[in-house]
Protein backbone atom coordinates (compact mmCIF):
# COMPACT_ATOMS: atom_id res chain seq x y z
CA UNK A 1 0.00 0.00 0.00
CA UNK A 2 1.01 3.55 -1.07
CA UNK A 3 1.78 5.80 1.90
CA UNK A 4 -1.55 7.61 0.52
CA UNK A 5 -3.57 4.84 0.54
CA UNK A 6 -2.20 3.92 4.69
CA UNK A 7 -3.40 7.92 5.19
CA UNK A 8 -6.89 7.20 3.81
CA UNK A 9 -7.16 3.87 5.34
CA UNK A 10 -6.15 5.32 8.62
CA UNK A 11 -8.59 8.47 9.06
CA UNK A 12 -11.29 6.56 7.80
CA UNK A 13 -10.59 3.68 10.89
CA UNK A 14 -10.17 6.88 13.18
CA UNK A 15 -13.79 8.43 12.20
CA UNK A 16 -15.33 4.49 13.08
CA UNK A 17 -13.06 4.33 16.19
CA UNK A 18 -14.49 7.06 17.85
CA UNK A 19 -17.50 6.59 16.48
CA UNK A 20 -17.98 3.16 18.66
CA UNK A 21 -16.95 5.23 21.86
CA UNK A 22 -13.53 4.91 22.31
CA UNK A 23 -11.89 7.78 23.83
CA UNK A 24 -11.06 9.67 21.12
CA UNK A 25 -6.88 9.82 22.78
CA UNK A 26 -6.97 5.97 22.26
CA UNK A 27 -8.26 6.49 18.74
CA UNK A 28 -5.62 9.01 18.23
CA UNK A 29 -2.69 6.99 19.76
CA UNK A 30 -3.68 3.65 18.30
CA UNK A 31 -3.89 4.16 14.61
CA UNK A 32 -1.17 6.80 14.66
CA UNK A 33 1.11 4.01 15.79
CA UNK A 34 -0.18 1.58 13.80
CA UNK A 35 -0.52 3.89 10.21
CA UNK A 36 3.26 5.22 11.31
CA UNK A 37 4.44 1.32 12.03
CA UNK A 38 2.83 0.49 8.11
CA UNK A 39 4.85 2.67 6.45
CA UNK A 40 8.16 3.17 8.72
CA UNK A 41 8.08 -0.54 10.19
CA UNK A 42 7.76 -1.13 13.64
CA UNK A 43 11.01 0.01 14.67
CA UNK A 44 10.87 3.75 13.99
CA UNK A 45 7.25 3.53 15.15
CA UNK A 46 8.35 2.25 18.75
CA UNK A 47 11.31 4.95 18.82
CA UNK A 48 8.57 7.57 17.80
CA UNK A 49 5.63 6.70 20.22
CA UNK A 50 8.48 6.10 22.92
CA UNK A 51 9.69 9.68 22.67
CA UNK A 52 6.69 11.46 22.40
CA UNK A 53 5.19 11.34 25.74
CA UNK A 54 8.14 13.15 27.14
CA UNK A 55 8.15 15.84 24.72
CA UNK A 56 4.75 16.82 25.11
CA UNK A 57 4.22 16.41 28.50
CA UNK A 58 6.98 18.72 29.76
CA UNK A 59 6.82 21.15 27.38
CA UNK A 60 7.46 24.62 29.15
CA UNK A 61 4.85 26.03 26.76
CA UNK A 62 2.58 23.16 27.78
CA UNK A 63 2.15 25.02 31.78
CA UNK A 64 -0.20 27.72 30.89
CA UNK A 65 -2.76 25.36 30.44
CA UNK A 66 -3.15 23.99 34.16
CA UNK A 67 -2.44 27.39 35.36
CA UNK A 68 -4.67 29.31 33.18
CA UNK A 69 -7.22 26.78 34.21
CA UNK A 70 -6.63 26.67 38.02
CA UNK A 71 -7.73 30.53 37.79
CA UNK A 72 -10.53 29.89 36.05
CA UNK A 73 -11.98 26.98 38.26
CA UNK A 74 -10.87 29.18 41.57
CA UNK A 75 -12.85 32.23 39.71
CA UNK A 76 -15.81 30.09 39.30
CA UNK A 77 -15.89 28.06 42.76
CA UNK A 78 -15.04 31.67 44.05
CA UNK A 79 -18.62 33.02 42.73
CA UNK A 80 -17.19 35.75 41.04
CA UNK A 81 -20.10 34.88 38.18
CA UNK A 82 -22.35 36.13 40.57
CA UNK A 83 -20.83 39.56 41.13
CA UNK A 84 -20.71 40.15 37.23
CA UNK A 85 -23.92 39.36 36.41
CA UNK A 86 -25.35 42.10 39.03
CA UNK A 87 -23.05 44.45 38.09
CA UNK A 88 -23.79 44.07 34.46
CA UNK A 89 -27.55 43.67 35.13
CA UNK A 90 -27.21 47.51 37.02
CA UNK A 91 -25.23 48.46 33.48
CA UNK A 92 -27.53 47.93 31.05
CA UNK A 93 -30.66 48.09 33.29
CA UNK A 94 -32.18 50.31 31.02
CA UNK A 95 -32.00 48.34 27.72
CA UNK A 96 -34.35 45.96 26.51
CA UNK A 97 -33.89 42.39 27.89
CA UNK A 98 -31.41 44.00 30.22
CA UNK A 99 -31.15 40.46 32.32
CA UNK A 100 -30.37 38.71 29.19
CA UNK A 101 -27.97 40.91 27.70
CA UNK A 102 -26.21 41.02 31.46
CA UNK A 103 -25.70 37.53 31.15
CA UNK A 104 -24.22 37.56 27.50
CA UNK A 105 -21.76 40.77 29.44
CA UNK A 106 -21.20 38.98 32.27
CA UNK A 107 -20.27 35.65 30.84
CA UNK A 108 -17.72 37.62 28.62
CA UNK A 109 -15.98 39.00 31.31
CA UNK A 110 -16.08 35.86 33.50
CA UNK A 111 -14.73 34.66 30.32
CA UNK A 112 -11.43 36.90 30.86
CA UNK A 113 -10.63 34.71 33.80
CA UNK A 114 -11.59 31.42 33.05
CA UNK A 115 -10.84 29.89 29.83
CA UNK A 116 -13.71 27.10 29.65
CA UNK A 117 -16.91 27.82 27.65
CA UNK A 118 -18.62 25.20 29.42
CA UNK A 119 -17.45 25.90 32.83
CA UNK A 120 -18.96 30.18 32.08
CA UNK A 121 -21.92 28.24 30.60
CA UNK A 122 -22.47 26.53 33.92
CA UNK A 123 -21.47 29.23 36.33
CA UNK A 124 -23.63 31.65 34.46
CA UNK A 125 -26.69 29.68 34.38
CA UNK A 126 -26.87 29.04 37.85
CA UNK A 127 -26.76 32.88 38.38
CA UNK A 128 -28.26 34.12 35.81
CA UNK A 129 -31.51 31.96 34.70
CA UNK A 130 -33.33 31.75 37.46
CA UNK A 131 -33.37 35.48 37.77
CA UNK A 132 -34.23 36.09 34.58
CA UNK A 133 -37.69 33.09 34.89
CA UNK A 134 -38.54 35.02 37.76
CA UNK A 135 -38.61 38.30 36.23
CA UNK A 136 -40.78 36.77 32.80
CA UNK A 137 -38.40 36.08 30.70
CA UNK A 138 -39.43 33.47 27.98
CA UNK A 139 -37.31 30.10 28.73
CA UNK A 140 -36.13 30.13 25.40
CA UNK A 141 -34.16 33.76 25.39
CA UNK A 142 -32.83 32.52 28.86
CA UNK A 143 -31.52 29.59 27.87
CA UNK A 144 -29.81 31.37 24.35
CA UNK A 145 -28.41 33.61 26.06
CA UNK A 146 -26.15 32.00 28.05
CA UNK A 147 -25.61 29.54 25.97
CA UNK A 148 -24.00 31.73 23.71
CA UNK A 149 -22.64 33.77 26.32
CA UNK A 150 -21.17 30.67 27.49
CA UNK A 151 -19.11 30.45 24.14
CA UNK A 152 -17.35 33.75 24.80
CA UNK A 153 -14.85 32.04 27.27
CA UNK A 154 -13.33 29.73 25.38
CA UNK A 155 -12.51 33.11 22.61
CA UNK A 156 -12.01 36.11 25.10
CA UNK A 157 -8.49 35.10 26.33
CA UNK A 158 -7.32 33.19 28.23
CA UNK A 159 -8.73 31.04 26.19
CA UNK A 160 -8.48 26.66 26.63
CA UNK A 161 -8.72 25.49 23.31
CA UNK A 162 -6.51 28.67 21.95
CA UNK A 163 -3.60 26.87 24.08
CA UNK A 164 -4.36 23.51 22.87
CA UNK A 165 -4.14 25.12 19.25
CA UNK A 166 -0.83 27.08 19.93
CA UNK A 167 0.65 23.61 21.31
CA UNK A 168 -0.33 21.48 18.36
CA UNK A 169 0.43 24.61 16.08
CA UNK A 170 3.26 25.71 17.44
CA UNK A 171 2.42 29.22 17.45
CA UNK A 172 2.74 31.90 19.87
CA UNK A 173 0.12 31.80 22.86
CA UNK A 174 0.35 35.72 23.36
CA UNK A 175 -0.01 36.53 19.32
CA UNK A 176 -3.28 34.19 19.71
CA UNK A 177 -4.48 35.46 22.81
CA UNK A 178 -4.07 38.83 20.97
CA UNK A 179 -5.97 37.92 18.27
CA UNK A 180 -8.66 36.45 20.05
CA UNK A 181 -9.61 39.47 21.90
CA UNK A 182 -11.41 41.97 18.90
CA UNK A 183 -13.52 39.37 17.36
CA UNK A 184 -14.66 38.34 20.85
CA UNK A 185 -15.37 41.86 21.43
CA UNK A 186 -17.37 42.17 18.50
CA UNK A 187 -19.23 38.52 18.88
CA UNK A 188 -20.14 40.08 22.80
CA UNK A 189 -21.66 42.80 21.19
CA UNK A 190 -23.61 41.03 18.30
CA UNK A 191 -25.04 38.44 21.11
CA UNK A 192 -26.57 41.17 23.08
CA UNK A 193 -28.07 42.87 19.27
CA UNK A 194 -28.86 39.31 18.49
CA UNK A 195 -31.02 39.25 22.62
CA UNK A 196 -32.14 42.58 22.20
CA UNK A 197 -34.17 41.40 18.69
CA UNK A 198 -34.95 37.98 20.08
CA UNK A 199 -36.40 39.61 23.28
CA UNK A 200 -38.42 41.95 20.72
CA UNK A 201 -39.99 39.19 19.03
CA UNK A 202 -40.59 37.15 21.82
CA UNK A 203 -42.41 39.35 24.29
CA UNK A 204 -43.69 41.94 21.68
CA UNK A 205 -46.51 43.24 23.69
CA UNK A 206 -45.05 43.20 26.58
CA UNK A 207 -43.41 45.91 28.53
CA UNK A 208 -39.61 44.73 30.21
CA UNK A 209 -40.04 43.10 33.10
CA UNK A 210 -38.90 44.77 36.25
CA UNK A 211 -37.20 43.22 39.37
CA UNK A 212 -39.13 44.08 42.72
CA UNK A 213 -35.77 45.04 44.17
CA UNK A 214 -34.28 48.20 44.51
CA UNK A 215 -31.42 48.65 41.61
CA UNK A 216 -28.20 48.89 42.68
CA UNK A 217 -25.91 52.44 42.31
CA UNK A 218 -23.39 51.38 39.10
CA UNK A 219 -20.03 52.67 41.11
CA UNK A 220 -21.31 50.43 43.78
CA UNK A 221 -22.00 47.58 41.06
CA UNK A 222 -18.88 48.52 39.43
CA UNK A 223 -17.00 47.98 42.96
CA UNK A 224 -18.11 45.03 43.13
CA UNK A 225 -16.19 43.57 40.04
CA UNK A 226 -13.13 45.33 40.86
CA UNK A 227 -10.93 42.04 41.37
CA UNK A 228 -12.26 40.50 38.00
CA UNK A 229 -11.05 43.77 35.95
CA UNK A 230 -7.81 43.66 38.29
CA UNK A 231 -7.08 40.00 37.32
CA UNK A 232 -7.77 40.46 33.66
CA UNK A 233 -5.63 43.67 33.63
CA UNK A 234 -2.74 42.09 35.27
CA UNK A 235 -2.89 39.06 33.29
CA UNK A 236 -3.50 39.75 30.19
CA UNK A 237 -2.54 43.07 29.94
CA UNK A 238 1.07 41.82 31.33
CA UNK A 239 1.26 39.73 28.08
CA UNK A 240 0.35 42.37 25.86
CA UNK A 241 3.04 44.87 27.07
CA UNK A 242 5.55 42.55 27.50
CA UNK A 243 6.28 42.10 31.01
CA UNK A 244 5.37 38.84 31.41
CA UNK A 245 5.67 35.52 29.48
CA UNK A 246 2.01 33.63 28.93
CA UNK A 247 2.91 31.49 31.70
CA UNK A 248 4.51 33.62 33.88
CA UNK A 249 0.88 35.53 33.41
CA UNK A 250 -1.31 32.55 34.00
CA UNK A 251 0.57 31.57 37.21
CA UNK A 252 0.12 35.67 38.73
CA UNK A 253 -4.00 35.22 37.82
CA UNK A 254 -3.99 31.69 39.62
CA UNK A 255 -2.14 32.93 42.70
CA UNK A 256 -4.01 36.32 42.24
CA UNK A 257 -7.54 34.50 41.77
CA UNK A 258 -6.19 32.28 45.01
CA UNK A 259 -4.97 35.72 46.97
CA UNK A 260 -8.31 37.06 46.28
CA UNK A 261 -10.70 34.28 46.67
CA UNK A 262 -9.16 34.16 50.32
CA UNK A 263 -9.43 38.18 50.89
CA UNK A 264 -12.53 38.42 50.02
CA UNK A 265 -13.56 34.86 52.09
CA UNK A 266 -15.00 33.62 49.16
CA UNK A 267 -13.90 29.81 49.52
CA UNK A 268 -11.38 28.17 52.52
CA UNK A 269 -8.38 25.97 52.09
CA UNK A 270 -9.99 22.69 51.15
CA UNK A 271 -12.36 24.29 48.59
CA UNK A 272 -9.04 25.59 47.23
CA UNK A 273 -7.39 22.70 46.95
CA UNK A 274 -10.36 21.03 45.39
CA UNK A 275 -9.79 23.41 42.36
CA UNK A 276 -6.44 22.16 42.42
CA UNK A 277 -7.16 18.62 41.92
CA UNK A 278 -10.39 19.88 39.49
CA UNK A 279 -7.62 21.05 37.38
CA UNK A 280 -4.94 18.36 37.66
CA UNK A 281 -7.98 15.64 36.19
CA UNK A 282 -8.91 17.94 33.81
CA UNK A 283 -5.11 18.24 32.25
CA UNK A 284 -4.48 14.88 32.51
CA UNK A 285 -6.99 14.35 30.45
CA UNK A 286 -6.42 16.96 27.93
CA UNK A 287 -3.18 16.31 28.00
CA UNK A 288 -3.53 12.67 27.00
CA UNK A 289 -5.34 13.75 24.10
CA UNK A 290 -2.20 15.86 23.17
CA UNK A 291 0.19 12.89 23.26
CA UNK A 292 -1.74 10.75 20.86
CA UNK A 293 -2.15 13.80 18.89
CA UNK A 294 0.99 13.98 18.43
CA UNK A 295 1.33 10.49 17.43
CA UNK A 296 -0.99 10.89 14.67
CA UNK A 297 0.57 13.82 13.54
CA UNK A 298 4.43 12.12 13.26
CA UNK A 299 1.64 9.82 10.92
CA UNK A 300 0.05 12.21 9.05
CA UNK A 301 2.73 13.61 7.69
CA UNK A 302 4.32 10.64 6.52
CA UNK A 303 1.49 9.81 4.90
CA UNK A 304 2.10 13.26 2.79
CA UNK A 305 -1.97 13.29 2.57
CA UNK A 306 -1.58 16.88 3.61
CA UNK A 307 0.31 17.69 0.27
CA UNK A 308 -2.19 15.24 -1.92
CA UNK A 309 -4.85 17.05 -0.51
CA UNK A 310 -3.62 20.61 -1.07
CA UNK A 311 -2.49 19.70 -4.89
CA UNK A 312 -6.17 18.18 -5.63
CA UNK A 313 -8.42 20.90 -4.32
CA UNK A 314 -6.13 23.22 -6.04
CA UNK A 315 -6.90 20.85 -8.88
CA UNK A 316 -10.41 21.00 -8.10
CA UNK A 317 -10.89 25.13 -8.83
CA UNK A 318 -10.86 26.08 -4.78
CA UNK A 319 -9.84 29.74 -4.32
CA UNK A 320 -9.18 30.79 -0.92
CA UNK A 321 -12.48 31.82 -0.27
CA UNK A 322 -13.63 28.66 -2.18
CA UNK A 323 -11.48 26.66 0.61
CA UNK A 324 -12.76 28.77 3.75
CA UNK A 325 -16.15 27.84 3.09
CA UNK A 326 -15.53 24.75 3.14
CA UNK A 327 -13.40 24.32 6.08
CA UNK A 328 -16.10 25.97 7.48
CA UNK A 329 -18.91 23.85 6.34
CA UNK A 330 -16.49 20.52 7.35
CA UNK A 331 -16.10 21.76 10.99
CA UNK A 332 -19.76 22.97 11.29
CA UNK A 333 -20.84 19.32 10.56
CA UNK A 334 -18.25 17.62 12.85
CA UNK A 335 -19.35 20.07 15.47
CA UNK A 336 -22.80 18.71 15.83
CA UNK A 337 -20.96 15.34 16.89
CA UNK A 338 -17.49 15.62 17.84
CA UNK A 339 -16.16 17.61 21.35
CA UNK A 340 -14.22 20.80 20.72
CA UNK A 341 -10.82 19.91 21.20
CA UNK A 342 -10.88 16.27 20.46
CA UNK A 343 -12.09 17.65 16.78
CA UNK A 344 -9.33 20.45 17.02
CA UNK A 345 -6.54 17.65 17.99
CA UNK A 346 -7.92 15.10 15.19
CA UNK A 347 -8.41 17.76 12.06
CA UNK A 348 -5.75 20.21 12.49
CA UNK A 349 -2.78 18.47 11.12
CA UNK A 350 -4.61 17.79 8.09
CA UNK A 351 -6.61 21.09 8.35
CA UNK A 352 -3.87 23.52 8.98
CA UNK A 353 -1.22 22.53 5.96
CA UNK A 354 -4.48 23.07 3.41
CA UNK A 355 -5.51 26.32 4.72
CA UNK A 356 -1.99 27.70 4.86
CA UNK A 357 -1.28 26.34 1.91
CA UNK A 358 -3.80 29.47 0.57
CA UNK A 359 -2.10 32.02 1.61
CA UNK A 360 -4.25 32.15 5.54
CA UNK A 361 -2.13 33.15 8.49
CA UNK A 362 -2.29 30.36 11.00
CA UNK A 363 -2.88 32.64 14.01
CA UNK A 364 -5.96 34.07 11.94
CA UNK A 365 -7.11 30.60 11.32
CA UNK A 366 -6.46 29.59 15.05
CA UNK A 367 -9.13 32.43 15.74
CA UNK A 368 -11.81 30.90 12.85
CA UNK A 369 -11.34 27.51 14.46
CA UNK A 370 -12.29 28.65 18.26
CA UNK A 371 -15.49 30.33 16.44
CA UNK A 372 -16.45 27.31 14.99
CA UNK A 373 -16.10 25.45 17.89
CA UNK A 374 -18.04 27.57 19.48
CA UNK A 375 -20.86 27.39 16.87
CA UNK A 376 -20.27 23.30 17.84
CA UNK A 377 -20.95 24.21 21.36
CA UNK A 378 -24.80 25.84 20.59
CA UNK A 379 -26.07 23.93 18.07
CA UNK A 380 -28.22 20.68 18.30
CA UNK A 381 -27.95 17.91 18.96
CA UNK A 382 -24.71 17.99 20.19
CA UNK A 383 -24.14 21.38 21.68
CA UNK A 384 -21.99 20.92 25.05
CA UNK A 385 -23.55 24.19 26.67
CA UNK A 386 -26.96 23.04 25.55
CA UNK A 387 -26.28 19.99 27.89
CA UNK A 388 -24.73 21.77 30.41
CA UNK A 389 -27.52 24.57 30.67
CA UNK A 390 -30.19 21.56 30.47
CA UNK A 391 -27.85 19.61 33.77
CA UNK A 392 -28.53 22.98 35.81
CA UNK A 393 -32.11 24.11 34.95
CA UNK A 394 -34.13 21.62 34.99
CA UNK A 395 -37.18 23.87 34.88
CA UNK A 396 -36.45 24.01 30.42
CA UNK A 397 -36.32 21.12 28.57
CA UNK A 398 -33.93 20.60 25.91
CA UNK A 399 -36.01 22.02 22.94
CA UNK A 400 -36.45 25.26 24.16
CA UNK A 401 -32.80 25.17 24.83
CA UNK A 402 -32.34 23.83 21.13
CA UNK A 403 -35.09 26.99 20.34
CA UNK A 404 -33.19 29.60 22.25
CA UNK A 405 -30.08 29.25 20.95
CA UNK A 406 -30.56 29.02 17.02
CA UNK A 407 -31.20 32.77 16.92
CA UNK A 408 -27.58 33.34 18.40
CA UNK A 409 -26.37 31.25 15.60
CA UNK A 410 -25.87 33.92 13.14
CA UNK A 411 -23.85 35.77 15.03
CA UNK A 412 -20.77 33.92 14.77
CA UNK A 413 -21.47 33.07 11.52
CA UNK A 414 -21.76 36.69 10.81
CA UNK A 415 -18.21 37.23 12.30
CA UNK A 416 -17.10 34.90 9.86
CA UNK A 417 -17.96 36.81 7.33
CA UNK A 418 -16.14 39.88 8.49
CA UNK A 419 -12.93 37.62 9.34
CA UNK A 420 -12.50 36.99 6.18
CA UNK A 421 -13.40 40.46 4.54
CA UNK A 422 -11.32 41.92 7.30
CA UNK A 423 -8.30 40.43 8.70
CA UNK A 424 -7.14 43.06 10.60
CA UNK A 425 -9.88 42.37 12.66
CA UNK A 426 -7.71 39.35 14.36
CA UNK A 427 -4.19 40.02 12.91
CA UNK A 428 -3.75 43.82 14.01
CA UNK A 429 -3.46 43.41 17.54
CA UNK A 430 -0.80 40.32 17.82
CA UNK A 431 1.26 43.01 15.58
CA UNK A 432 1.32 45.55 18.05
CA UNK A 433 2.42 43.54 20.85
CA UNK A 434 5.64 43.33 22.12
CA UNK B 1 -12.78 -6.18 46.06
CA UNK B 2 -9.96 -4.64 48.51
CA UNK B 3 -7.29 -4.41 45.45
CA UNK B 4 -9.65 -2.23 43.90
CA UNK B 5 -10.17 0.12 47.06
CA UNK B 6 -6.48 0.21 47.24
CA UNK B 7 -6.19 1.00 43.42
CA UNK B 8 -8.78 4.02 44.13
CA UNK B 9 -7.18 5.37 46.71
CA UNK B 10 -3.71 4.99 44.77
CA UNK B 11 -4.72 6.77 42.24
CA UNK B 12 -6.70 9.61 44.35
CA UNK B 13 -2.81 10.22 46.25
CA UNK B 14 -1.84 10.25 42.58
CA UNK B 15 -3.91 12.91 41.60
CA UNK B 16 -2.99 14.88 45.00
CA UNK B 17 0.29 14.63 44.09
CA UNK B 18 -0.14 16.31 41.15
CA UNK B 19 -2.14 19.02 42.80
CA UNK B 20 1.41 19.80 44.73
CA UNK B 21 3.09 19.73 41.67
CA UNK B 22 1.07 22.24 40.52
CA UNK B 23 1.23 24.41 43.55
CA UNK B 24 4.83 24.03 43.72
CA UNK B 25 4.94 25.28 39.33
CA UNK B 26 2.88 28.39 40.03
CA UNK B 27 4.82 29.46 43.35
CA UNK B 28 8.27 29.09 41.52
CA UNK B 29 7.00 31.22 38.49
CA UNK B 30 5.61 33.38 40.66
CA UNK B 31 8.39 33.70 42.75
CA UNK B 32 10.53 33.98 40.07
CA UNK B 33 8.78 37.01 38.21
CA UNK B 34 8.20 39.12 41.59
CA UNK B 35 12.31 38.27 43.09
CA UNK B 36 13.46 39.51 39.47
CA UNK B 37 11.16 42.59 39.21
CA UNK B 38 12.03 43.88 42.56
CA UNK B 39 15.54 42.53 43.36
CA UNK B 40 16.92 41.58 40.01
CA UNK B 41 17.74 37.74 41.09
CA UNK B 42 15.37 35.39 39.16
CA UNK B 43 14.99 31.68 40.56
CA UNK B 44 17.62 29.79 39.16
CA UNK B 45 16.64 26.87 37.12
CA UNK B 46 12.56 28.02 37.06
CA UNK B 47 12.40 26.65 33.31
CA UNK B 48 13.24 22.87 34.81
CA UNK B 49 11.56 23.15 37.23
CA UNK B 50 8.61 24.44 35.19
CA UNK B 51 8.79 21.58 32.81
CA UNK B 52 9.32 18.60 35.53
CA UNK B 53 6.26 19.75 37.86
CA UNK B 54 3.84 20.27 34.52
CA UNK B 55 4.63 16.56 33.52
CA UNK B 56 3.88 15.47 37.13
CA UNK B 57 0.48 17.82 36.38
CA UNK B 58 -0.35 16.88 32.82
CA UNK B 59 0.06 12.72 34.19
CA UNK B 60 -0.44 11.86 37.80
CA UNK B 61 -3.82 12.88 37.27
CA UNK B 62 -4.21 9.65 34.52
CA UNK B 63 -4.95 6.91 36.77
CA UNK B 64 -8.24 8.66 38.33
CA UNK B 65 -9.24 9.66 34.94
CA UNK B 66 -9.11 6.04 33.54
CA UNK B 67 -10.53 5.34 36.91
CA UNK B 68 -13.84 7.56 36.74
CA UNK B 69 -14.01 7.15 33.33
CA UNK B 70 -13.57 10.99 32.17
CA UNK B 71 -12.08 10.44 29.10
CA UNK B 72 -13.46 12.33 26.03
CA UNK B 73 -15.45 10.13 23.97
CA UNK B 74 -18.11 10.48 21.35
CA UNK B 75 -21.29 8.59 22.64
CA UNK B 76 -24.17 9.42 20.07
CA UNK B 77 -24.54 5.65 19.54
CA UNK B 78 -25.59 5.31 22.95
CA UNK B 79 -28.94 5.56 22.61
CA UNK B 80 -29.13 3.96 19.41
CA UNK B 81 -28.31 0.83 19.72
CA UNK B 82 -28.94 -2.80 22.05
CA UNK B 83 -28.06 -2.57 25.36
CA UNK B 84 -26.15 -6.30 24.87
CA UNK B 85 -24.33 -4.41 21.85
CA UNK B 86 -23.21 -1.12 24.32
CA UNK B 87 -22.04 -3.13 26.58
CA UNK B 88 -19.75 -4.96 24.16
CA UNK B 89 -18.30 -1.56 23.20
CA UNK B 90 -18.12 -0.52 26.59
CA UNK B 91 -16.26 -3.21 26.81
CA UNK B 92 -13.84 -2.55 23.45
CA UNK B 93 -13.03 0.86 24.72
CA UNK B 94 -11.85 -0.55 27.81
CA UNK B 95 -9.90 -3.17 26.32
CA UNK B 96 -8.12 -0.49 23.49
CA UNK B 97 -7.18 1.43 26.24
CA UNK B 98 -5.67 -0.69 27.90
CA UNK B 99 -3.54 -1.99 24.69
CA UNK B 100 -2.60 1.83 23.92
CA UNK B 101 -1.08 2.19 27.64
CA UNK B 102 0.87 -1.17 27.07
CA UNK B 103 1.67 0.33 24.40
CA UNK B 104 3.18 3.40 25.56
CA UNK B 105 4.64 1.80 28.53
CA UNK B 106 6.62 -0.76 26.56
CA UNK B 107 8.13 1.48 24.59
CA UNK B 108 9.16 4.12 27.56
CA UNK B 109 11.67 1.48 28.97
CA UNK B 110 14.32 2.08 26.03
CA UNK B 111 14.79 6.18 26.23
CA UNK B 112 14.03 5.62 29.94
CA UNK B 113 17.47 3.35 29.69
CA UNK B 114 19.29 5.37 27.33
CA UNK B 115 18.84 8.50 29.63
CA UNK B 116 20.19 6.53 32.69
CA UNK B 117 22.84 4.95 31.19
CA UNK B 118 24.30 8.79 29.38
CA UNK B 119 23.94 10.61 32.12
CA UNK B 120 20.85 12.90 30.63
CA UNK B 121 20.45 15.84 32.77
CA UNK B 122 18.17 19.43 32.77
CA UNK B 123 20.77 22.06 31.62
CA UNK B 124 20.28 23.99 34.78
CA UNK B 125 19.03 22.29 37.52
CA UNK B 126 21.51 19.07 36.98
CA UNK B 127 18.00 17.19 37.29
CA UNK B 128 18.41 13.35 35.67
CA UNK B 129 16.17 12.97 32.45
CA UNK B 130 16.05 9.15 33.76
CA UNK B 131 13.25 10.70 36.58
CA UNK B 132 11.05 12.06 33.98
CA UNK B 133 10.63 9.01 32.34
CA UNK B 134 10.09 7.08 35.35
CA UNK B 135 7.44 9.03 36.25
CA UNK B 136 5.78 9.04 33.15
CA UNK B 137 6.13 5.11 33.46
CA UNK B 138 4.72 4.75 37.14
CA UNK B 139 1.71 7.05 35.69
CA UNK B 140 1.48 4.70 32.66
CA UNK B 141 1.46 1.92 34.76
CA UNK B 142 -0.92 3.16 37.59
CA UNK B 143 -3.12 4.54 34.61
CA UNK B 144 -3.46 0.24 33.09
CA UNK B 145 -3.70 -1.09 36.58
CA UNK B 146 -7.16 1.34 37.15
CA UNK B 147 -8.06 0.97 33.48
CA UNK B 148 -7.84 -3.00 33.96
CA UNK B 149 -9.98 -1.67 36.97
CA UNK B 150 -12.70 -0.66 34.69
CA UNK B 151 -12.39 -3.32 32.85
CA UNK B 152 -12.85 -6.46 35.54
CA UNK B 153 -16.08 -4.12 36.50
CA UNK B 154 -17.62 -4.36 33.43
CA UNK B 155 -17.20 -8.08 32.95
CA UNK B 156 -18.22 -8.23 36.57
CA UNK B 157 -21.52 -6.43 35.49
CA UNK B 158 -21.86 -8.35 32.24
CA UNK B 159 -21.85 -11.82 34.43
CA UNK B 160 -24.07 -10.56 37.61
CA UNK B 161 -26.75 -9.38 34.47
CA UNK B 162 -26.85 -12.92 33.12
CA UNK B 163 -30.24 -14.77 34.06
Amino acid sequence: MSPLAVGIAGIVALVLLILIRIPVAVALGLVGFLGYAAIEGWTRANLMIGGVPIEFASMYTLSVVPLFTLMGSVAASAGLSADLFRASRVMFRHVPGSLSIASIFASALFGAVCGSSVATALTMSRVSIPEMLRAGYPPQLAAGAVAAGGTLGILIPPSLILMIYAIIAQQSVAKLFAAALIPGLILTGFYCVTAISYYRVLTRPTPEPTLEEKPERLHTALLRIWHVIALFALTLGGIYFGWFTPTEAAAIGAFGALGLSAILRRQNLAQSFGCFVETVRLVSSLVFIVIASAIFSYFIVQTGISNQLVGSVKAVGFGPIGIIVAVCILYIVMGAFLEGIGMLLVTVPITLPLVLSFGYDPIWFGVLLVILVEIGLIHPPMGMNLFAINAVTKDINIFDIYKGSAPFLIAPIVLIVLMVAYPQLVMWLPSQIN
Amino acid sequence: MRFFDVLGTLARIFTMLGAVALAVMMICTTYDVIARAAFGQPLHGVVDITEIMVLGVALLGLPEVCLRDEQIRVDILDDLVPATLLKGLKLLGVTATIAFLALLLANIVRPMLDAYRFGDIKADTGFPVYLSFALIFICLLAAALTTLTGLARLVGANRSARP
